[in-house]
């Protein structure tokens, strides 16, 4: 997707939060314009990085720590009448550039048929756009499953229709979408679909669901190969993918305790291109493993006749995570608790060439993250969250961990 | 290879954010909070037909999931300010969180263009002029403050 436009580097972004204050923004919930957002800087350290030297050893590093402005963003609801609103989304990663994230309006029928058109988070269905969403949720760091480096989950151009029918003490939600495919150019005339369907119930404090989202169809990616990571599910150097996602998830608001959990699986029907696979063994510096899959003979020549051109594969990732709200006269606090998975074994770690540094680290493309933390919010525009993780993973044919810590400021303006 | 500096600079570092989480904890756990001892009253417009309705479609109302009370009739709901009692009771008792999660729930709802929460009262006798003002409006106020000019359709 295109951006719509750039500005220059943190300027508008700060100024815009600047003046974007709760008491500058305070809004009346009749009023049909609501404009809001959040910031978020990080401080990041990993240590033990690890990385390969010439000889093929491991070797472990130190990385210099990092501070970031990883999110800004700013929405905006225009509630046109009772029957049509619009929602925009303009978000600055790293305050570089404003880009749009999402933009749609949506014709709310009854409870039963709404309609949406336009730019939209997930085409995996309104559960995970919700929990994508928010910086604060459990805490700031999202799960794998929501990482942009994971090919799983990506943002497009839909039509959805989405309602609810109450169920017993509960309700039953459901979302049907279609989409503009990846992106770049497809052998067969596709149309995607997606789709979820949860149940709440417990007034709402307890949600279990499937979603699914299928292709239907070859496609590829929509980026070439050399141009970086895609943002759609395909890689650049699949000459063609026919895949399916299927997901369940769950969540139970238990007295202070918030519990979630998802686990998904993307089985791709896929086709290397040769050429671009010589190319990726040429220049991305890909691992002993990553060679055995791409070659027919590990051994033998980089041509393209020795290049398996089968690139069957699946991804799986899951994530548990739980967190414990405590209000205080100080505000609230929120230890809690993550841990992911993630497998992808037909990445590779070099980015610039379509791969994922996480899961393309790892031998075989898998790799597990677990995460203590705690958030405070003084007030609750405002919160602090400290966090440390261990990522696990086979690297050099060795079960190796790197530990990192963040510490995370956000505020969120508007409200 | 990690230098004995560095190693004795992460083992400080993670003494103090252990002592730093541990305080927070016990200051937490050492606050109260007072309780609202009344009765809540669900109020709407005596011009609604509607004479009850379940908590059920109530958290729906509040929770933005519905637009319409159960009998068609478009719905307007009435908040009371986050701070006060009556609300926090209100969405203990009757929506089943606590504030910060009432927070978390519009936080999700606004981020993702779901929706945004119910206009806010600053207190009962707001609520009451705004119920009894507007067919359509559904609000909540203590139930020794109801008057007249309103119509009860739930009690907890």
């Amino acid at each position: 997707m295109s951006d719509v436009k750039r500005l220059p580097r943190s300027a508008a972004v700060f100024l815009l939060a600047l003046f974007a204050s709760p008491a500058a923004l305070a809004q009346n919930a009749q009023n049909p314009l609501q404009i809001y957002g959040y910031l978020a800087w990080r401080l990041e350290k990993v240590w033990d990085e690890l990385s390969r030297d010439g000889s093929g050893a491991t070797v472990k590093t130190e990385a210099p720590r990092e501070i970031s402005l990883p999110s800004f963003n700013v929405m905006m609801q225009y509630k046109i009448n009772e029957r049509f609103k619009t929602f925009v989304n303009l978000s600055g990663a790293e305050a570089e550039d404003l880009s749009v994230n999402n933009i749609w309006g949506e014709y709310a029928h009854n409870q039963y048929v709404n309609l949406r058109f336009g730019k939209s988070y997930r085409r995996f269905g309104l559960y995970n756009e919700r929990l994508d969403a928010v910086p604060t949720y459990i805490g700031i760091e999202p799960p794998e499953l929501f990482d942009k480096d994971h090919l799983i989950l990506s943002r497009t151009t839909l039509f959805m229709a989405h309602g609810w029918v109450p169920l017993g003490a509960g309700e039953l939600h459901y979302s049907l979408s279609t989409d503009n495919g990846e992106g770049g150019p497809t052998s067969d005339d596709n149309v995607p679909l997606g789709f979820d369907m949860r149940y709440n119930f417990g007034l709402g404090n307890y949600t279990v669901g499937i979603s699914a989202y299928t292709s239907n169809g070859d496609t590829t990616s929509d980026v070439a190969l050399g141009d970086g990571s895609p943002r759609s599910g395909v890689l650049p150097w699949m000459a063609a993918d026919d895949f399916h996602v299927l997901g369940s998830f769950g969540e139970f608001q238990i007295g202070n305790w918030l519990i979630q959990a998802e686990y998904w699986r993307a089985s791709h029907d896929a086709e290397r291109d040769p050429e671009s696979i010589l190319a990726v063994l040429a220049n991305a510096g890909v691992n002993d493993s990553q060679r055995a899959r791409f070659l027919i003979d590990p051994a033998g020549p980089e041509v393209a006749s020795n290049v398996d051109t089968d690139g069957d594969y699946d991804i799986t990732t899951w994530f548990v995570r739980a967190g414990y709200s405590r209000e205080t006269s100080y505000g609230e606090i929120v230890p809690y608790f993550q841990w992911d998975f993630y497998k992808n074994p037909e990445t590779i770690e070099n980015k610039d060439w379509g791969g994922d540094a996480e899961a393309g680290l790892a031998d075989d493309g898998e790799f597990t993250k677990v995460t203590l933390g705690i958030i405070y919010r003084p007030v609750p525009s405002v919160a602090f969250k400290a966090d440390a993780s261990v990522h696990t993973q086979k690297f050099n044919g060795e079960d190796e961990r790197y530990p990192e810590i963040r510490i995370d400021v956000s505020y969120i303006f508007g409200r | 290879m990690n230098t004995p500096l560095q190693s004795v600079t992460r083992r400080r570092m993670s003494r103090i954010c252990f002592l730093a989480a541990l305080a927070i904890l016990a200051a937490g756990l050492l606050q109260g909070r007072a309780a609202f001892a009344e009765e809540i009253a669900v109020i709407v417009n005596p011009a609604n037909n509607i004479s009850t309705l379940s908590p059920e479609d109530l958290a729906r109302l509040f929770l933005g999931r519905a637009t319409t009370f159960p009998n068609g009739q478009r719905a307007i709901p009435v908040n009371q300010a986050p701070a006060s009692t009556v609300r926090v009771a209100f969405d203990q008792a009757l929506l089943g969180k606590s504030q910060s999660q009432i927070r978390a729930f519009w936080a999700t709802q606004m981020f993702s263009g779901a929706g945004v929460p119910p206009a806010e009262a600053p207190d009962d006798a707001a609520v009451l002029a705004r119920v009894s003002a507007d067919a359509n409006a559904i609000g909540y106020v203590a139930a020794s403050k109801v008057t007249g000019d309103v119509k009860v359709v739930l009690k907890k």
